[in-house]
């Protein structure tokens, strides 16, 4: 790929010259990240989880999808290993969670979805989550919860290189080489990545109790990523943000199916930010473009499907710190998607405007109270989406206790395909929309070398007009009809016991979802008052950490109940628990430091399912080394 | 300290669920007694294809009788049921192969495997069979007394349903390439004329002058509408054509005992005579939230038998209507009740 050769380089040289220039300034400036902003800021009802960077580490070589299933707070619905992986957050579906990349939406404008197994960790840096209602906050989908992922600058001055290499079961091996460069007014991360693997796993088939091996499950994966930071002036920064991937991947074939096929994903995506200080104002500007190029060969019907997507994103925010205790957002969003997708039978390009304008508002009653709200109306080609918002509350009752609230208006528009797709779709099809509530309390405790925390949620959620196909003369076709109401606890409970070298760190969190259809869309249907498919109502995982000194010793258990697969509950998976080990040292010198691991997954050789006959892998082994060559450092 | 750690002990036990049951159900093999074979499609990719075997007499319905007979699941998307020879032969399109049963008792004798995506399969005598397939240009011929496929007929196109009329197989192309109908010639296997009709030619049966109707359910993506196709056998050539309302993916026809009416099921059950000169405006039976997939004619009850698949997401249903279309009576099956076989 010669885009990437020739993006590498001038980066390199960008970030050479970089440190030529580079100044000593002591001026500090606030974090920029609009994240971080607006969830903490403006939506003080809700819980922002950022995972901590262990946790990344500790599953290189892999997806997003193992690292978001290992902390046990949404739901992954995993083709294969490699293969399409969407979630569901609090019983709400794939297309009702938001993704964005730097702040920016980055569900496909084709289908609302985007694929986890998209996501190697090694070209991630921070991930987050945040679990409930906040349409105000991010836009159309943001329903069941939103995952934030994004770069943190580091302008400490440093200058290192990094090289790393994974090997795992199945012809699973991943390289990457990157550099990371900080000095006062620049901060950079340049990340290179080639991941191969058969995942050409055995297996027994439930149905015979015969060993057979997963066939056409081929992935090759290239990704390059640069995160930029400039601090122009005292008052400037301006961040500069890139992500190129090719993927190319063979879709297995379900346990009855003979057909075979195969998928090739080429994605560009490049955002930037320049954020200016007033006195009292933040005035931020920011822009994005994507570019996502889908092939789907469906090998064996000798046929082969183009979908491709281009998104204009353009933002700009003004925040205003007023008396102290009130702060002000304003902010204008202009977004312009672009089609080109066979099933469309469109003469040309599809194309779709949407416009949003947004207000919040955070106000800082007291020490120990803090209110806020959120607004926000969009408007697609010209049409009014309905009206949302998120009102929270957020009350250090006790030193050691915090009470949270937070009700919300949240919808979902339709999908491009939903509205274009040729035969089916359905040009006036209506945005889902719907209300949520949510409590939550927390409740920290220190004690000498003990820390323990444990957090409890409650939430509701009711939302109609959900769109479902379904058949009329064979042809399919979107509806807004189901109404669904999801309801739930969640907990997450941490215990941490610390010692001079040692650090003891134990994670449980549970999920209870129930989610049901109320409506009956057919006639006799066997539907109503049962729970989603592909909704488990018990799930949760644990985690125990060990370190001492440079080593750490991870073991991870993940349970996920019964998962129904036909809404009459005929057909269902049974539960299942995946354990890892992971074991790590990480040795830090003069002018490097290492990292090095081994993990075994699936450790109990456990044969499941997550999709019904699509078999995953029982235990799998991988080691993976990493070395950081400082190779500049400043005092 | 403790009482936290019992709050989280407790939030573990209440991770444990209930036990699931599977239910019940009849004897399929039940001698002397009439039964209609339901071929339940599934939904694609779930492999949860089924043969449903229901009981005239004691009116039950037996479930999943091909797994619960020989130990293993039928296999993805079974797109329909034939019997030749005294042999039951059951098309499992995405499976790509066929099952061949005992009819007696629903064992399997045999699978004839290595067809890419097969349709229909019909006896055309010598023991030989042709099977149509969705990606193929070709039909496969199956030797039967080996249940292996013997040589290919190219005819240059995918095939749909075929029709054996004296020494010639009218074979429809289905969906997609060129539309029309090919005529084989049995003897020499090769295509001795391509009848063209309206696009998507899904269906075909003979009426009582021997006549052949070809359904088109014309295409839904180009936005051609559907027809009715009368061709003369003894000319093979088209001799009437009915415009039908739009296109559908849905197409079946059957007719009555006396093959001088018929019912043509697309976004409705519609019913009209042979020598009608148009398709009626009002259906006979409305597709009111449901979606009907299958449709069968009982003759021995003068009955109509329809498919609900209630879009594959649960277990279908049937229903069973008089010929004037009242609802007699209905029961519930496997998912994706696409065709009967009234044995």
């Amino acid at each position: 790929m010669a885009e990437l050769r020739t993006f590498f380089l001038i980066l390199f040289l960008l970030s050479g010259a970089w440190q030529l220039s580079a100044q000593e300034d002591t001026l500090k400036l606030k974090a920029v990240d609009v994240v971080e902003t607006r969830a903490r800021d403006f939506a003080v009802g809700s819980e922002l989880i950022t995972l901590d960077s262990s946790s990344l580490k500790s599953r290189k070589g892999q997806n997003l999808t193992e690292v978001l299933n290992a902390e046990g707070l949404l739901f992954i619905k995993n083709y294969s290993p490699g293969n399409l992986a969407t979630t569901s957050f609090r019983g709400a579906n794939a297309q009702q969670t938001v993704v964005t990349w730097n702040g920016f939406n980055i569900n496909s404008p084709l289908h609302g979805q985007f694929d986890l197994s998209l996501f190697p960790v090694q070209a991630l840096d921070q991930v987050q989550l945040q679990p409930g209602a906040s349409s105000a906050l991010w836009g159309s989908g943001a329903v069941g919860g939103s995952i934030h992922l994004g770069h943190t600058p580091d302008f400490t001055p440093h200058w290192e290189l990094y090289l790393a290499g994974q090997a795992g079961s199945f012809d699973n091996f991943s390289q990457n080489i990157g550099m990371t460069y900080g000095s006062a007014n620049y901060s950079g991360h340049l990340n290179l990545l080639n991941q191969n693997a058969e995942n050409n796993f055995p297996f027994t088939n439930p149905y015979t109790g015969e060993t057979q091996t997963q066939e056409n499950n081929h992935l090759s994966n290239q990704v390059l990523t640069s995160a930029n930071h400039f601090r122009l002036s005292s008052k400037d920064l301006l961040n500069l943000h890139l992500w190129f991937q090719q993927t190319d991947r063979d879709i297995p074939p379900s346990l009855f199916e003979i057909s075979r096929s195969n998928q090739r994903d080429d994605v560009m995506r490049i955002s930037s930010e320049w954020l200016h200080s007033f006195q009292k104002t933040d005035l931020k500007v920011r822009a994005a473009y994507f570019n996502e190029d889908q092939v789907f060969n469906a090998i064996t019907a000798d046929s082969s499907y183009h979908n491709a997507s281009q998104s204009f994103i353009g933002e700009v925010e003004w925040s205003y710190q007023a008396f102290t205790r009130h702060r002000f957002d304003l902010g204008f969003n202009q977004s312009v998607f672009l089609a080109d997708v066979d099933s469309y039978n469109s003469e040309g390009n599809i194309q779709q405007n949407r416009q949003a304008i947004f207000a919040g508002y955070c106000w800082d009653i007291s020490s120990t109270l803090s209110f806020s709200n959120m607004l926000r109306q969009e408007i697609i080609d010209g049409r009014a989406t309905p009206f949302t918002f998120t009102t929270g509350l957020a009350w250090q009752a006790l030193p050691q206790l915090q009470l949270k609230g937070q009700f919300s208006k949240v919808y979902r528009a339709p999908t491009l395909n939903d509205l274009y797709w040729v035969p089916g779709g359905q040009r006036d099809l209506q945005s889902e929309y719907g209300y949520a509530q949510e409590l939550s309390a927390t409740w920290k405790y220190s004690l000498k070398k003990w820390r323990y925390q444990i957090g409890l949620t409650a939430y509701n959620r009711n939302i109609t007009n959900w769109v479902v196909w379904l058949p009329q003369r064979g042809i399919w076709s979107p509806q807004n009809l189901l109404e669904v109401h999801s309801r739930g606890l969640g907990s997450r409970s941490q215990l941490q016991w610390k010692k001079k070298n040692w650090n003891i760190l134990l994670n449980l969190n549970t999920n209870y979802t129930l989610s049901t259809n109320q409506k009956a869309v057919r006639a006799n249907d066997a539907s109503v008052g049962k729970q989603l498919i592909y909704t488990p109502i018990y799930s949760g995982a644990a985690a125990l950490s060990t370190s001492y000194k440079s080593y750490t010793l991870r073991y991870q258990h993940q349970y996920t109940g019964y998962t129904y697969t036909t809404s009459d509950h005929s057909e269902f998976l049974e539960p299942y628990h995946i354990g890892s080990l992971y074991l790590a040292y990480e040795p830090g010198w003069k002018k490097l430091d290492g990292h090095f691991f081994a993990r075994i997954d699936n450790i109990w050789n456990h044969q499941y399912q997550v999709v019904r006959n699509r078999p995953m892998p029982g235990v799998q082994y991988s080691i993976g080394l990493q070395l950081n060559f400082k190779l500049k450092q400043f005092r | 300290m403790k009482k936290y750690l019992f709050g989280g002990a407790w939030l573990l036990l209440t991770l444990s669920s209930c036990e699931k049951d599977e239910p019940n159900t009849p004897d399929p093999v039940d001698p002397g007694v009439q039964n209609v074979l339901i071929s339940n499609e599934g939904n694609f990719q779930a492999g949860n294809a089924s043969l449903g075997v229901y009981n005239l007499e004691t009116e039950t319905y037996a479930a999943k009788v091909f797994e619960a007979r020989n130990g293993r699941p039928l296999g993805d998307v079974l797109q329909s049921i034939n019997k030749i020879n005294n042999r039951l032969y059951l098309v499992v399109n995405n499976s790509g192969k066929i099952e061949v049963l005992n009819p007696e008792d629903y064992s399997s004798t045999a699978t004839i495997s290595g067809l890419s995506s097969p349709r229909f399969i019909l006896g055309v005598g010598n023991s030989l069979a042709y099977v149509s397939d969705l990606y193929s240009d070709s039909l496969a011929v199956v030797d039967l007394s080996t249940n292996t496929i013997d040589h290919y007929i190219n005819i240059s196109t995918n095939s749909e349903r075929m029709l054996k009329v004296g020494n010639k197989v009218y074979v429809g192309h289905g969906y997609k390439t060129v539309s029309g109908v090919s005529v084989i010639d049995i003897t020499t296997e090769t295509v001795s004329k391509v009848i063209p009709t309206a696009d998507y030619p899904l269906a075909m049966e003979q009426d009582k002058d021997g006549n052949v109707w070809v359904l088109c359910g014309g295409d839904a993506f180009n936005g051609t509408p559907g027809a009715l196709e009368v061709i003369d056998p003894a000319t093979d050539s088209n001799i009437k054509q009915l415009d039908l309302n739009g296109s559908s993916y849905i197409n079946q026809m059957v007719f009555n005992e006396d093959r001088d009416s018929l019912y043509v099921l697309t976004d409705a059950v519609y019913k009209m005579s042979v020598s009608a000169t148009g398709v009626p405006s009002t259906p006979l039976i409305k597709d009111e939230n449901r979606s009907f997939n299958g449709m069968g004619f009982f003759s021995d009850r003068q009955e109509l038998w329809l498919g609900d698949d209630k879009a594959f997401s649960q277990e279908g249903e049937v229903l069973i209507y008089s010929r004037s279309g009242k609802v007699k009576s209905s029961f519930g099956t496997g998912v994706g009740p696409n065709g009967f076989y009234f044995d």
